[in-house]
């Protein structure tokens, strides 16, 4: 075995939830044949309880635009979009060096153009229907791997 | 969290697969070496992303199955060191906090590393937060919000005695000394 090359890209949750919607973890064990592993799904557990499960790549895309989102560097911004953070103690906690880079009142209009831009994350007994409407709303190409593949992934800089 | 890794490795389809077209029968085998499995300092693979090249398919002398050389990418599962994750808290013990995510367990906040000034309640074995004065018990099956410090991959024991925890072959170290860590419901 040979690692050609150790990161070729990185992946917000969302992506990982679409690739293993995909491959059938919504489905789960229903019906005689399952296209998942018993591990994907469990990943596909995990993800399903963040703000991914409700997200689709338009406001991923929408956050990207955003002008105080634009000034935060990649990891910061894939954070930001795994995380939903809800208030300013989330975000100093994401964003390295914030006092010299926001003021307090740029960091509250971070986080409410955050809430406004990114669905607000299911409530967890709500979580099965909210992955069917989520699911059924993207609108994926199957074969087409590189149009899945966010603006950010692209150059990966960490 | 999540990253791509491309590797290429040769892959000997047993006969018995080759009644199934060819990607599937690759994947079967990507699927059976590598998910679910830890590559040093790679990740803890999650899923196929996709297979880039296929060549060979040449059956070895004296062997009844075609190796291939595949070229494929990964979803490894691989926190940055600073990253703020979320899991559930699985055991606490004097040493510090165990958590996970479901798919990966062996997280773990040891006790210099809980928010100042904590202490491990012996009666009902949990770690309690002074916070103000106020007892704030980091109770069982609660979500945890916590920063990456590093990931480890320890190397593979030779011996181990025979009830000693499971080897982990690869830690993710945490803290949650912080503004905002902690249980999430803290915040």
């Amino acid at each position: 075995m040979k690692i050609i090359e150790a990161h070729t890209g990185i992946l917000s949750n969302l992506e990982v939830l679409d690739l293993l919607r995909k491959r059938g973890a919504d489905q789960g064990f229903a019906g005689a044949v399952s296209t998942v592993t018993q591990s994907e799904l469990k990943v596909y557990d995990y993800l399903i309880h963040t703000p991914a499960a409700t997200q689709s790549r338009e406001s991923l895309a929408k956050l990207s635009k955003e002008p105080l989102a634009a000034r935060l560097l990649r990891p910061e911004r894939l954070q930001v979009a795994n995380l939903r953070p809800a208030s300013a103690v989330e975000v100093h906690l994401i964003v390295e060096d914030i006092q010299n880079r926001f003021t307090d009142e740029e960091v509250e209009e971070l986080v409410s153009r955050v809430n406004q831009v990114l669905p607000a994350p299911a409530p967890s007994s709500a979580a099965p229907e909210a992955q069917g409407a989520a699911a059924a709303a993207l609108d994926i190409d199957p074969d087409d791997h590189d149009a899945q593949l966010m603006d950010w992934t692209t150059q990966p800089t960490l | 969290m999540f990253v791509l890794s491309k590797l290429r490795d040769t892959l000997r389809i047993p006969p018995a697969n080759l009644v199934l077209p060819l990607l599937d029968a690759i994947t079967l085998e990507i699927h059976r070496l590598f998910l679910d499995k830890v590559v040093k300092d790679l990740g803890l693979c999650v899923s196929l992303y996709d297979i880039q090249s296929i060549e060979g398919g040449f059956v070895f002398p004296g062997d009844g199955a075609p190796t291939y050389t595949v070229e494929f990418q990964l979803v490894m599962f691989r926190p940055f060191p600073g990253e703020i994750l979320v899991a559930k808290l699985k055991k606490c013990d004097k040493n510090g906090l165990v958590l996970s995510m479901g798919f990966f367990e062996d997280i773990i906040v040891p006790h210099h590393q809980l928010q100042q000034p904590s202490k491990f309640d012996e009666n009902e074995k949990l770690w309690v937060w002074n916070y103000q004065e106020n007892e704030m018990f980091m109770d069982l099956e609660e979500e945890v919000r916590f920063r990456v410090l590093k990931v480890r991959y320890p190397p593979i024991p030779l011996e181990q005695e025979r009830d000693a925890q499971p080897f982990a072959p690869m830690e993710v170290i945490g803290d949650i000394n912080s503004d905002g860590l902690g249980l999430v419901s803290w915040w």
